[in-house]
Formats: C-alpha cells, structure tokens, sequence
C-alpha cells in the first residue's frame, strides 16, 4: 500500500497528484494562460506556479483524503523543461519532503507520460508516441530503457501548433492546440504543405515557416480560411508522426501503440492513429486530458515504480535539469 | 505479371517478378487510409517520382544502383531492376561480425564511405540511409555496393540535409550493429576523402546535429 | 526467321510484336504505308537500338499510356518513337528514332497484331531479309547512341541498355 505524491511544473501546467498502488487518488493542475498571440515566459510561469502551488497542494490532500503522514514518496520532475518553473516546483516537493521527513525521488517528465500512460490504459509493451509543446519522440522499451527511435530533428509539434495558433490569434485557453482542433473541423480546402519525414525523424520548421509566411496572404485573398489552414497543419504534420509510428512498429514487430503527451488529446491525431495501428492489425492506446496533458499524478505513478526499486535521491540531488533524454533513465521496474 | 511477395513493409509491398524475361522487382505502394487523400496522392507520387529521379541521377553519377523499367504512377507501382546474387549490407556485415572478419569489415565500412561520398558529392540526399537500404554483390576484395531504396530522396547542396543523411545512417547503423563506432568512424573517414570540397562543412552540420539530440531543450 | 510476339506483362490481352529486316531496299515505300495507314507499326531507326529490350520497354510505356490517357502523340506506335527519345520535342524524336529513308535495316514494333495480318503486310512489303530481333545489336552505333541520349562514362561502361531503358522509364520525371 504505497501512496506517492508527485509533482509536475516543467511548462505552463502546475500539476500534484496523489497515487496508490496504481489507483489515482487526486489529480488537480492549474494552467499558465497567456492572453492570445503570446507565449508562456519562464518567469512569469514559475511566478505562475508559486502562486498556485499551495492551493493545488491542499486540493490533492483533500481529494484524496489523505493526511500527509500517509504519503510514503514524494516524487517531482527534475527535467527536461523549462528551468524557473521546473525549480519553483521542485522547490515545493523539497520542502513538503523535508517537513514531513520523507525520501524523494527525481522523476524525467517524459517516464512520467509513458508509465502514465501504460498505468491507464493497461497497455503491455507499445510504441509510444510522445508529443506535446516541448517534445516529439518515439519511444520503444528495450533492455532497461525507454529508447528513442524517432524524434524531431527541430522543433516539437506541440511548438509548432502553438505557433501557429498565434499566427492565427486563436485563444490559449483551454490550449492554443485544442482550439486548432475545433477550428480544423471546419476546414474543407487541402493546402499542400512541407512534408519532412527524415528516416525515422521529422522535421517541423520548414513546414512551420512555410505557413507562417502564407497564412496571412492565403487568408486575405479569401483563397483559404483559417479553418482550411488548420485542418491542412494537423493532417501533414500527424501523417509525419503516424509515418514515424508505423516505421518503428515495423522495425519493433510491435501490436501496440500508446499516444501521451499534450498533443495526444487531439482526437483527430488519435483517429488518424487506429486507422494505422487497425490496417496492421495492432491496438490504439490513447488516454484522455486528464492523463495526456502534463499532471501530478504521472509524476507520482513513475516515482512510485522507482520508488519500489529503491530509486531515491539524497537530498543534494534533487536538483532540476532542463535537458533530460528519456533513454538516460534506467528503467530498473521492468524486464 | 507473376508476382511473390518477398516483403512488406509500412511503406508497402515488395514483390519479385520478371519483367519480358528480366528479373525485376515490384514496389507497390500502399494508399494509405488515414492521410487526407490529396495528401496521400500527393506523397506517394512525389515519392515514386522521386525515386525513378534518384535512379537515373545516381547512375549517370557513377553509383550503383537498379535499373529502372517501368514508372505506373495510376497503380502506385515503380518496376525495376532485381539485382540478383546480393544481400543487404545488414546480412554482410553480420556475417562478418560473426567470422570476426576485421579486414573485410574495414574493406566495406571504405567501400561504403565511398559511396556516399559520391552520392553527396552529386548533391544526392538519400533519405534513408540504413544497412538494409544498401545492397553488396561479392564478397571481400571483389564487392560493390549497390543502393537502393530511394523513395524518400532528393536533391540538394546544402550541407545540413547531408549531414541529416549521414546522421540518420549512424543512429540505424550504430542500433543495428552494436560496437561499431571505430567502424562507422571509418565510413566518415572515407567519406571525406570522396566529398573533398562540402566533406567539411557536412561533418560540422554532424556534429550540430548530434548535439540538437542531446541537448535538445525539451520543455512540457 | 520469326519475329517475336510478346506478351504485355500488365495488359495480357495486349502484345507487343517485334520484328528485324536487314539488306533492307525500301524503306521509304514501308514508311509510306505507315503514313497513308496501309498498316500500323513504329518503324525504328536500327542505329538507335541497342537491344530489343529497349524497345520493349517504350513499347511498354506507350501501351500503358494509352490506357490510362496519357500519351502525348497520336497513336501509341508513334508513342513508341517518342517514348524512345530522350527528346520532349516529337518531331525531333521522330526524325532521329524513326527510319530513315535511305537506311538499309529497319525495327519493326506492332501493338495489339492479333491476328498477325499486320506483320504479315509488312513482310510482304519489305524487300529485305527477316532476321532474329537479336541482331540489332549488330547494329548499334553507340557514339550516336551516347550523345543522343547523353550517357556518362560511368553509364556507358556498367551497361548501355541498363542506362537507356532507365532514362526511358523516367522520362516525363525528369528532364537531363
């Protein structure tokens, strides 16, 4: 009966959650909102987090109707991410640590989605793709770590949606890529746009700067409209990450698949995914906003895993680190 | 047209015909029913055109590659040459692997830096670079590598592109081949020689990319 | 000596009959019949064929085009001609593939000859010698043939035939 609280504050999410033995228990997170057009800055985001931590933090104990006793691990996100905001929150999980004299343990943000994710939806060994605002991998676990296949060679899609979304000055709230969604829906005209598939790797910002440069011309002559443009974005930019996905399930022989990530709540993205994962016979696994979008509670499900090992870190090094490569991690809890 | 499936890959089939008496090979590709059908039509015919371009190009430039026959862009269907009595440099290299052969392995990891030297030096961007993209007929002294698999290839001077090319060779090589970094280093080494003026310019676009993957700021 | 009937890999319906005349007197008279519609065949320029192979892979082309609506001439045996040329411009492909008036062997390709009567008129046209199609090779003039088409040295010394049928199935791709 172990109960881990984690959490996560790498981007412009301020996420603490409660998990026990595979069951969440509380999982609130408050999110950095910046007015349409603008981007979230370090600073204003890690002043973001401090404001809200202890509020969120008294959410996840009452949810969870745990008393801090209880908790037998704190775990936080030491990286990868932007650094004020990942130190402000790791500031928090040190101090709760300390106060209530409990070990810690330094969670990598990306295990944090993948063992999440598996957690979720009960998926054995699939090829996951990660993509959110800061990363764009494909991941397949072997011996001991969570190896990337593929990646973007630039910029992450979640980067590149967000971008454009402020090219369109579309509202970041609930999320800039969300409202891409909606908008794409209505989309009816195909532009054709850059299509980088490299190997196993993508590339976003050709593609990126190809739009940027056209949207305001495509739009003003009345040729296309900013939904057209969004559906255009998302259908190349998924078929790329669908392309990468199959070709790793190829090189793996893998039947499954796991989406997690920010970008993973796109359920167009997801659609486009089972079509693939079905033609070959495989399984889609994908997880709701809840799970997709940086959380807690997936902090505290891959700090729990580590935990069991014996994975702890001394006080000293509970430090955060803005590059943190997801294969660096020994993944001791599983075969 | 007899045809035997030899493969299928997430591209799509591969089957080994004959072409009015000569051995070919079919590659058919797959629609694929989760792009936007402008998009799918698009891609698959740019990647055949491509293809057939690369074909004619590397020959002219004196690298070894199938000969072209047919281009059916209606069937998804690009016919070529079926080069018989080779295997994969994959399958080559771990034979040699597993002899312990080190005078041959030198010999290839050459023959390979050579090639691509070649290639980059005619402005060739394979794409694809693995060990299974790269065909070898012979055997020690007496082998030629013969390219293949030019769907995803163009043209282009720039240096990055090149050493995009060279880096996803690595990465497959590298995974595919464990303990083989002095070996690749070779290639590299052979590379240059082959590629004399933008050999420089591509190690250090190598380099930076080498180093995007692991200090890539990943944030979210 | 007989020609050679072949049967179209994609089309099975369809063939492609091929044909070698050499000592040949009248080929002016041959290309006539062609023009006045006597009968249908591409009448090939012997110099500019290194092997039948080449001709079965224009032919091929042209069939295909035909099919699928796309050829660029008006009917597929002059397709034939153009489809061997590395020339977009027809009249140039056909003055320098086509025979010529005072050449003296003559390719013959017949699409769709079922029943064989159009080989038949044009044996009984030519005032020559029928021979095996693999003679042709005989006849190559590669010098013409290289700077015609183009070919790289390193073309020329892996294999001719493998350079030109290349370049014939990659024609409307690319442009040398």
């Amino acid at each position: 009966m172990v109960i881990a609280i984690g959490f996560e504050g790498s981007a412009n999410k301020l996420g603490i959650g409660i998990i026990q033995d595979g069951v969440v228990l509380s999982n609130p997170r408050h999110t950095y909102i910046t007015p349409p057009g603008e981007g979230f800055l370090p600073r204003d985001t890690a002043k973001h987090h401090r404001e809200h931590a202890l509020d969120i933090l008294q959410a996840a104990l009452q949810e969870a109707k745990i008393t801090p006793e209880q908790i037998d691990v704190v775990c936080y996100t030491k990286g990868p991410g932007m650094g004020a905001p990942l130190i402000s929150t790791a500031v928090v999980a040190r101090t709760v640590a300390q106060l209530w004299k409990k070990p810690i343990v330094a969670v990598n943000h990306c295990i944090g989605h993948i063992e999440m994710g598996r957690l979720i939806t009960g998926a054995v060994n699939p090829t996951v793709l990660y993509v959110s605002g800061g990363n764009t991998q494909v991941i397949s676990y072997s011996e001991k770590r969570y190896r990337i296949f593929g990646e973007t060679i630039d910029i992450a899609v979640g980067n590149c949606l967000d971008r454009f979304a402020r090219v369109l000055k579309l509202s970041n709230d609930p999320s800039p890529g969300y409202n891409i969604e909606q908008l794409a829906k209505k989309g009816e005209k195909f532009l054709e746009l850059p299509y980088a598939v490299k190997g196993m790797d993508v590339s976003f910002s050709g593609l990126l700067s190809f739009i940027e440069e056209r949207a305001p011309v495509l739009i003003k002559k009345g040729e296309y409209t900013p939904a057209d443009l969004c559906m255009s974005l998302q259908e190349t930019i998924f078929a790329m990450l669908v392309e990468i996905t199959e070709r790793a399930m190829a090189h793996c022989c893998s039947q499954e698949v796991l989406i997690v990530g920010g970008v993973g709540c796109n359920k167009h993205l997801q659609d486009m995914m089972r079509k693939m994962a079905e033609e070959r016979d495989a399984v889609l696994y994908a997880t709701d906003e809840r799970f997709c979008i940086d959380n807690g509670a997936m902090i505290a499900q891959a700090g729990l895993e580590m935990f069991k090992c014996g994975m702890t870190s001394p006080l000293d090094d509970t430090f955060c680190t803005q590059r943190y490569r997801t294969d660096e991690v020994l993944v001791k809890w599983r075969d | 047209m007899e045809r035997v499936l030899i493969k299928q890959g997430a591209e799509g089939k591969l089957y080994s015909s004959e072409f009015y008496g000569k051995p070919c090979i079919v590659k058919e590709r797959f629609t694929k029913s989760y792009r936007h059908p402008a998009l799918d039509k698009s891609l698959t015919t740019q990647r055949m055109k491509a293809e057939a371009r690369a074909l004619l190009r590397c020959r002219m430039s004196g690298i070894e590659c199938p000969a072209l026959y047919m281009v059916d862009i209606e069937s998804r269907c690009i016919i070529m040459e079926r080069v018989l009595n080779s295997v994969t440099v994959r399958e080559y290299t771990r034979t040699l692997q597993e002899k312990d052969d080190a005078k041959n392995l030198l010999s290839l990891a050459k023959q390979i830096g050579e090639v691509l030297g070649r290639l980059h030096s005619n402005n060739i961007i394979h794409g694809d670079l693995t060990t299974s993209n790269m065909l070898i007929k012979g055997y020690g002294e007496n082998s030629r590598i013969i390219l293949i698999d030019f769907g995803l290839s163009y043209f282009d001077s720039v240096a990055e592109d090149k050493g995009v090319d060279l880096y996803v060779l690595e990465r497959a090589f590298l995974s595919t081949h464990p303990n083989t970094e002095a070996l690749f280093q070779v290639i590299l080494d052979t590379y240059k020689d082959n590629n004399k003026t933008g050999a420089e310019d591509v190690m250090k676009k190598l380099e930076e990319i080498r180093m995007r993957g692991r200090k890539r700021t990943m944030v979210g | 000596m007989a020609a050679k009937v072949i049967a179209n890999e994609l089309f099975p319906d369809s063939t492609i009959t091929l044909a070698l005349f050499r000592n040949v007197e009248n080929v002016k008279e041959i290309r006539q019949c062609v023009m006045n519609g006597t009968f249908e065949a591409a009448i090939l320029k012997t110099s500019m064929i290194v092997d039948p192979f080449q001709v079965i892979v224009a032919a091929n082309k042209a069939v295909h085009q035909n099919k699928v609506g796309k050829m660029m001439t008006k009917n597929v045996h002059s397709e034939i001609l153009f489809n061997l040329s590395p020339s977009k411009n027809i009249s140039d492909s056909f003055r320098k593939f086509g025979a010529g008036d005072t050449d003296q062997s003559v390719f013959i390709a017949v699409i769709d000859d079922k029943t064989g009567q159009t080989l038949q008129a044009i044996q009984n046209t030519v005032k020559g010698q029928q021979v095996d199609v693999d003679e042709v090779k005989q006849l190559s003039d590669l010098n013409n043939i290289k700077k015609i088409y183009k070919l790289t040295d390193a073309e020329l010394s892996w294999s001719p035939l493998d350079a030109l049928v290349t370049r014939i199935a990659a024609k409307d791709i690319m442009t040398i």
